[in-house]
């Protein structure tokens, strides 16, 4: 666990809009994920938590900052990448309309990975699909298939297995079960929980749904507004959220029974909605909606603090708490 | 369910749809009831004619449905009313809200001119414009969105998705209707403003005596904003009560797997999932339609349809099998 | 293989949902055959060439001239057959030419939409495009030979642009989708985006848009000859047909009506058929 296998450094993204003004996607993040573990990072929609998978898997270039994998800098030749760069990272989109493509059968859809980063003779590469389809638990006939003709979870199931063909070591999970039922999520997650022992894998895992965040990931960062509120171990972090953005979004959940009612934090109503990320207010970006703000929130932007062992925290208010 | 008037019951509904030489059996002997300012949920997951449902409440099914039983509105059917009838339940009775804020207003005009159109409509003689303005401030105002004058200027994508669904949800009360459908109203939009819709809409049911039919994938949802439940599989209901006794004692082995997949707060784990799919429509089963994908089925689900039985006061199951059934 | 003749059996469940579908599948099946073996079906084969017989000129439909004959006595009803094969094959190769170039301009154009290669490539499509089709044609053949070879040219050279315009628009839509994203994260090439994922997609509405087209091929070929530009006189043409016959009308009616009627049958038929084949497209996206 001790070994860092992705490194995010002072990472931004802003892009120019045509009035002049700017849209500060990402502003400043930093962020470790170890070998093996699952890192949850949450947010509300404009949060920017798909543009960091973005940026590290390469589909952006970051407009400051750094993404070291295993110690070597992705980010210093734009979004050029070398084949074995592009291998060692693979995404899983959250859409499973839009991640095969219609017209093509399944088989041929997983071929592409396969072709590029199987390094096998032809004869062998229609295997490799064939085990790799195995692996993630599908039938093999779906082989053949379109992707309209299986359900949404087992298209999910299928980018699994396309992804897999590179032998990554980090997979970036984009909200990979969001648009699924519970209890196909159910398989699509316990499923991914398995891959990631069998082969010893990485989870970047965004997603928005902080239940199901407690299930799967080992720590927890949430992000507000392209910056970083908060990154906890997991446990910790739903037992003791320490920002009070995390405690708004923690009670905000429905839960679906008594026993959860109890442990989730006291409700706390939820005013306002996220800013748009082209006028980001002063100071703390959450300032605005806080029911905690102290005069500096809206003055100095606050730092990244470990407060706890492996708990940082970004607020103002808990620094001082943690003062006294 | 209790002794007080019903605005709504559906009793007995079934909707199939013809596809080209075969017939595809969706909602299969579907009853409920909602009382006057009740909150009543219909939860399922995807596929299980939720949506179907609410579609037939209003008879705007599509022309390839061929539909059965009895939509009662406020005691009349609504399989046999005529136009006007049918216009004045639409316009005045119950309203539909959607789950996709952005493509239920027109992008093109303002949400004043959405609004007037729509209030135009609800009476039948011309109305004052003024009036008419003055009745849509009102109605964005107790919606808690604020500056309604400003909002009424607006169009559609100069708001935010829960402002959005504020507005469509304004749009329906003004009105006066009594009943609000709601097809998974919070489920596009962030927790903290989905939390936000649901406390607007429970609010309103306190205040308006609003009769709401939520219907949601989600059992979180359902639980913290209605007080009767209804859930669906297949398309048809399995088992009915009030929400929190069917949530902390599930009878239904479709309900007790569906509730060991969500994952909780607390962090128990992830289930395995519940085996299977659903039925293929065109061809369901003959008994039971949990029956393929139920751990606990015998001969006789296989075979028969279970009745709606009461296994206890108030908590009604379809199946043969559950604790109080035999 | 049962998965197929299901996959069959639907399409035609679809197609033939619309009678008038099959009816312009009757027709281009009929005209297709008449081509196909022309020798055989036509009365008189031997007209459709530099064959004169005084004896029987500008006779009026009678029962050994079903449909008359013309100013040479040749049997109008032979050389409508015998033209049917240089009308088909002249659609067939104009679109067997401008649709793969239309397709694979369009479609890079629409990948690197928003580049300066997107902005040259669509530009000269638009140049294509601003000038009235037909008129382009004309002076492209009025400056070669006219003959059916440098006609057939001619067109192709003015239909090209409308399938670029065509993969454009869907090849830009779909450059945003995931599949297309994980393509180029994993390290696909240009060839593989263009062929292994926008062809797939492209194939219904290109399809659906060559049925029209091949009418539309067929009118404007014929427009073409009628001004003397394309096939040659003896070979029949049904554009030259009907301008050798316009200046016996009305006397003459049948050397012009009947070329002409056959025109309206095919591009009738064409159209009928591409309708049908859309439908079928337009189930399978549901």
């Amino acid at each position: 666990m001790e070994e860092k296998i992705l490194e995010i450094k002072g990472l931004k993204k802003y892009f120019p809009l045509k009035n002049g003004k700017v849209v500060k996607a990402v502003d400043g993040v930093d962020l470790e994920i170890y070998k093996g573990e699952t890192l949850g990072l949450v947010g509300e929609s404009g949060s920017g938590k798909s543009t960091i998978a973005y940026m590290v898997v390469g589909m952006y270039g970051a407009t400051q900052g750094d993404i070291l994998f295993e110690g070597e800098n992705l980010t210093k030749n734009g979004i050029k990448r070398t084949r074995k760069q592009k291998g060692n990272i693979q995404i899983v989109f959250q859409d499973p309309g839009s991640s095969l493509n219609s017209r093509t059968t399944i088989g041929q859809s997983m071929m592409l990975p396969v072709k590029i980063h199987g390094n096998l003779e032809k004869g062998q590469r229609e295997e490799r699909v064939k085990s790799l389809l195995e692996t993630v638990g599908l039938p093999l006939d779906f082989k053949d298939k379109y992707p309209r003709s299986i359900g949404g979870g087992e298209r999910q199931l299928v980018s699994v297995a396309r992804a897999l063909a590179t032998n990554p070591s980090l997979m970036i999970l984009d909200e990979p079960t969001s648009a699924l039922d519970v209890s196909i999520q159910a398989k699509v997650i316990s499923k991914l929980m398995e891959l990631q022992k069998e082969f010893e894998l990485s989870y970047l895992f965004i997603t928005h749904d902080l239940s199901l965040m407690r299930n799967v990931a080992d720590r927890v960062a949430i992000l507000y507004l392209g910056r970083l509120c908060e990154i906890a171990p997991a446990k910790d972090f739903f037992e003791a959220p320490l920002h009070p953005y995390t405690q708004m979004l923690l009670s905000s959940i429905p839960v679906a029974t008594a026993e959860e009612e109890e442990k989730k934090p006291a409700k706390i109503l939820s005013e306002g909605e996220i800013p748009s990320p082209v006028n980001v207010p002063p100071g703390c970006a959450f300032h605005l909606r806080c029911r905690c703000r102290l005069p500096i929130c809206s003055q100095e932007r606050p730092e990244m603090r470990e407060v706890l062992p492996g708990h940082q925290v970004c607020c103002h208010k808990v620094f001082q708490e943690m003062q006294k | 369910m209790g002794k007080e008037e019903n605005i709504l019951e559906v009793r007995n509904l079934s909707v199939s749809f013809k596809v080209m030489d075969q017939v595809s059996h969706v909602v299969d002997g579907l009853d409920f009831f909602v009382g006057r300012g009740q909150r009543v949920g219909l939860v399922g997951e995807s596929g299980c004619g939720k949506t179907t449902t609410l579609k037939a409440i209003l008879n705007v099914l599509p022309r390839n449905a061929i539909w059965e039983g009895d939509v009662l509105f406020e005691g009349k059917n609504v399989r046999e009313m005529g136009r006007e009838e049918l216009n004045h339940l639409r316009r005045k009775g119950a309203g539909m809200i959607f789950q996709d804020p952005s493509s239920a207003l027109n992008p093109v005009f303002t949400v004043g001119d959405q609004f007037l159109t729509a209030l135009r409509y609800t009476y039948d003689t011309k109305v004052n414009k003024k009036v008419l303005w003055q009745q849509a401030l009102d109605a964005l105002s107790s919606v808690s969105l604020p500056d309604p004058e400003r909002i009424m200027e607006n169009y559609p994508f100069q708001l935010s998705g829960g402002m959005r669904q504020r507005v469509c949800i304004a749009m329906t009360i003004a009105a006066g209707r009594q009943v609000l459908l709601a097809d998974e109203p919070g489920t596009a939009l962030d927790v903290t403003i989905q939390d936000q819709i649901l406390r607007l809409i429970n609010r309103l049911v306190e205040e308006k005596g609003l009769s709401v039919v939520m219907v949601s994938h989600s059992l979180g949802v359902i639980r913290e904003s209605t007080s009767y439940v209804n859930i669906m599989y297949a398309g048809t209901i399995v088992e009915s009560g009030v929400t929190d006794q069917v949530f902390s004692h599930p009878k239904h082995p479709y309900t007790k797997a569906l509730m060991a997949c969500i994952p909780k707060l607390t962090g128990a784990g992830i289930a395995e999932g519940i085996p299977g799919r659903i039925p293929d429509y065109l061809n369901p089963p003959a008994g039971c339609r949990f029956c393929p994908r139920c751990p606990m089925a015998e001969d006789i689900c296989r075979k028969q349809k279970p009745p709606r039985t009461e296994a206890e006061p108030g908590h009604w199951v379809r199946c043969f099998c559950a604790e109080g059934v035999r | 293989m049962n998965r197929f003749a299901e996959k069959l059996k639907r399409s035609w469940f679809k197609f033939a949902e619309s009678k008038i579908s099959i009816v312009g599948l009757v027709i281009v099946l009929a005209v297709v055959l008449l081509a196909v073996f022309a020798p055989l079906v036509a009365p008189y084969y031997d007209h459709c060439g530099a064959y004169v017989n005084f004896a029987d000129a500008n006779k009026a439909p009678c029962s050994q001239y079903l449909l008359g004959t013309d100013l040479m006595g040749r049997d109008i009803l032979s050389r409508l057959i015998g033209s049917l094969r240089s009308t088909l094959l002249m659609s067939v190769i104009v679109l067997s030419i401008s649709v793969p170039v239309g397709f694979i301009v369009g479609s890079i154009a629409g990948y690197y939409k928003g580049s300066l290669l997107d902005t040259i490539l669509m530009r000269i499509t638009d140049i294509f495009l601003s000038i009235p089709s037909l008129v382009l044609a004309m002076a492209i053949a009025a400056v070669l030979e006219p003959s059916l070879k440098n006609s057939m040219l001619a067109i192709t050279v003015m239909w090209w642009p409308w399938y670029a315009r065509l993969a454009y628009g869907i090849a830009s839509s779909m450059k945003a989708e995931n599949f297309i994203i994980y393509a180029e994260l994993t390290g696909a090439k240009l060839p593989h985006i263009i062929f292994r994922e926008f062809l797939p997609n492209c194939i219904s509405p290109v399809l659906t848009k060559m049925t029209l087209d091949v009418g539309y091929v067929i009118i404007t070929g014929a427009s073409l000859s009628f001004a003397g530009l394309g096939e040659q006189a003896p070979k029949p043409a049904l554009g030259n047909m009907i301008s050798t016959g316009i200046d016996y009308l009305p006397g003459s009616w049948w050397m012009t009506i009947f070329p002409a009627v056959t025109i309206i049958l095919i591009v009738l038929g064409f159209n009928l058929l591409g309708d049908g084949i859309s439908n079928i497209f337009n189930m399978e996206d549901n």
